[in-house]
């Protein structure tokens, strides 16, 4: 079944298989045959063979969740902030084919129109086939691990646990976490597992104050603030596809130190540090790069205009900042 | 499906042996994963499960199976048993199809450009051994639910040469395996090519063979990580080192049987070589010689101290020493 809209924002909807019938209001804590799963990532610019390594890693371990009976059903969200579809109707059909055999019962493709940044991409995108149990938040440079869902569903066994991450591979993320219980900070964008009763309660992503970067903690934070946990799992995992320099350092682009330096700042706004805006605006205007300048500019006149959040946590029970960094870090990245 | 990035071949560009044994499953999966995710399809991967029982290779069979098809098709479990590390990477090369060949043990995982990277270089200088960066991490044990699992423990380096140079290989270079591709015809009819008689870099005679036979390209980025145990015990890095000695002796004797044209660069950096050797062969005759002027002024000193020791004039005069010894202590004390 097919049911499209047009440009600016066109949702294209495959019902590929039956869902079970009343599981979706249920709350199901348990990994288990009846809970249901929605995966979801944002394109922007992808080619067709970025595409179809993501879904390749998606209907692996949809497949595998389902034989293993850790899953109800798996419904796949793709987003995509292109200037122009990247996914054809032709292609459309061939991924809602190649899906239907691979336990992912329901597939949309949601054109946004515009590039709406993660956050945003991201929030058009929760419920778009109505609430599931879990929703998988990912990036589309990710290739899932046929059993990430086996690993990461059954630590939701604990009532308190709200989001549940896996780790990343080839580079494993530096922040630190309990190695008993897996307890961290924060969980990552790029492979976090989200219980419903989060979303309900903490709601969605703030895209009017984070644009690229920084979603994800601010996410988190506000998760532990209404009484959850967040977890890493080790054993789960998410192929990251990101790259190194010949001297071993990540390579950024100009957006990604602009974006960055400008969440930093709106981080440490939010989670009411402004001594650490004052330092910061200062230690990024002597550094010396333009979108460092840029960042800090824009965020002055954000202010100038009232468009910044509410600070939040006043007392500082979740937010911590080490340096650059919101978690303390168990290694620096380059060595 | 015909899409950009996907290559179908019946003969493979690249055939990736993957080594792996008992207990390991961690390493191996997030090995195989990282496989599955590169941006190139056109390779296929032959795990070598070195020394395994029956439980474990099933345990393998069924990892592999849950892989989507687009992946798991092109790989194959071989068991094999006996001898070293080089013993199933020798076995393996008798049946891979690719025109390269890549060999790793399952501490490696790839960045998703590796076999892109090997093949673009490959097909820009057909036929030469084709070198890529490797990075490394220190990972130390964890324990994973019932997983024997790990962390890393220290950020990414990349400690070995930006570019290869083949007197630096075969003295001091220690870069691992992964870093090298060989065009097939460099393996073919080599009953052993990788030593089986060596703990540690087994591989370094046939990389030194095969670039001398067809030369080498340097890719020059890095698109492999090894993670390797945190070693802190001096007894372990002391063995390390003996491991490393011992292969650099057996490289140098099989080396030295061979009449061998000498790679591009050998003259000028022997050349270098020379006039380094006669600088430091001056600078060492200029120490030595300073060091005999020294010592001769020294036992000039010696003799005469001797001499005044010993003389008439000094035995005299020794009451009148005392009492002056006398007069100085007496006269600080009642200061």
């Amino acid at each position: 079944m097919r049911r499209g809209g047009e440009h600016p924002e066109s949702v294209t909807t495959y019902i590929v298989a039956m869902i079970r019938p009343g599981t979706s209001h249920e709350r199901t804590r348990e990994a288990s045959s009846a809970c249901s799963l929605q995966v979801q990532t944002v394109l922007y610019g992808h080619s067709p063979g970025e595409i179809w390594n993501f879904i390749e890693g998606v209907r692996a371990a949809a497949r595998c969740a389902r034989t293993r009976g850790v899953c109800g059903s798996v419904t796949l969200a793709l987003g995509d902030s292109s200037t122009q579809r990247l996914i054809d109707g032709a292609m459309e059909e061939e991924i809602a084919q190649s899906l239907r055999d691979n336990g992912v019962d329901r597939f949309h493709y949601l054109y946004f129109g515009e590039n709406r940044g993660s956050a945003g991409g991201q929030n058009s995108l929760f419920r778009i086939g109505g609430r599931t149990d879990f929703v998988f938040v990912t990036n589309p440079d990710a290739y899932l691990c046929p059993d990430v869902f086996c690993e990461l569903l059954p630590a939701f066994r604990e009532d308190d646990v709200g989001i549940v991450e896996a780790r990343q591979l080839p580079l494993e993320h530096p922040k630190s976490f309990d190695p008993a219980s897996g307890e961290t900070g924060w969980a990552s964008g790029a492979c976090m597992m989200v219980s419903a009763e989060v979303l309900d309660e903490v709601g969605d992503f703030d895209h009017e104050t984070f644009f690229l970067y920084c979603d994800d903690v601010d996410f988190s934070w506000r998760t532990r603030l209404a009484g959850f946990r967040i977890i890493h799992r080790p054993s789960a995992r998410v192929f990251h596809d990101k790259r190194l320099s010949p001297n071993g350092t990540l390579m950024a682009s100009a957006s990604e130190f602009y974006y960055s330096a400008e969440a930093a700042l709106l981080m440490a706004w939010k989670y009411s540090r402004p001594d650490l805006v004052e330092k910061w605006s200062n230690e990024l205007l002597q550094g010396g790069i333009p979108e460092h300048r840029r960042a800090v500019d824009e965020f002055r006149q954000r202010k100038a205009v009232s468009r910044l959040p509410r600070p939040l946590d006043p007392e500082g029970s979740v937010a911590s900042f080490f340096g650059y960094n919101y978690a303390e870090h168990r290694f620096g990245v380059g060595g | 499906m015909n899409v950009p990035g996907i290559v179908r071949n019946s003969t493979p560009f690249l055939s990736v042996i993957l080594r792996t044994q008992e207990g390991r499953r961690a390493f191996l999966m997030d090995a195989l994963l990282s496989l599955a995710a590169q941006s190139c399809s056109d390779f296929e991967v032959v795990v070598m499960a070195h020394d395994v029982g029956e439980p474990t290779a099933r345990v393998i069979e069924e990892t592999l199976g849950e892989f989507d098809p687009e992946f798991s098709r092109r790989v194959r479990c071989e068991r094999v048993g006996g001898g070293g590390r080089a013993r199933a990477f020798n076995t393996a090369i008798r049946s891979v199809r690719g025109e390269y060949v890549a060999c790793m043990d399952d501490n490696v995982v790839a960045f998703g450009h590796w076999v892109e990277t090997v093949r673009k270089f490959a097909k820009s200088e057909p036929g030469r051994v084709v070198r890529t960066r490797v990075a490394t991490q220190s990972i130390e044990p964890m324990c994973w639910d019932d997983w024997e699992g790990y962390m890393a423990c220290t950020g990414v380096s990349t400690p070995f040469p930006e570019m290869f140079e083949f007197w630096t290989y075969v003295f001091e270079d220690m870069s691992p395996k992964c870093g090298f591709a060989f065009p097939r015809d460099c393996l073919d009819g080599v009953l052993t090519p990788f030593d089986e008689s060596l703990h540690r870099g087994e591989e370094k005679e046939v990389v030194a063979r095969s670039v001398l036979r067809n030369g080498v390209v340097d890719a020059g980025e890095v698109t492999t990580l090894e993670r390797t145990w945190h070693v802190n015990d001096p007894s372990d890095i002391a063995k390390e080192a003996d491991e490393w000695n011992r292969t650099r002796s057996v490289l140098v004797s099989k080396l030295d049987r061979l009449e061998i044209l000498a790679p591009v660069g050998t003259v000028s950096a022997l050349d270098e070589f020379r006039r380094a050797r006669s600088q430091a062969d001056a600078q060492l005759a200029e120490i030595e010689s300073d060091r005999i002027a020294v010592r001769e002024a020294f036992d000039r000193l010696q003799t005469e101290h001797d001499a005044v020791l010993h003389s008439t004039s000094w035995r005299i005069t020794r009451p009148l020493r005392v009492v002056s010894d006398l007069f100085r202590r007496t006269h600080f004390r009642a200061r």
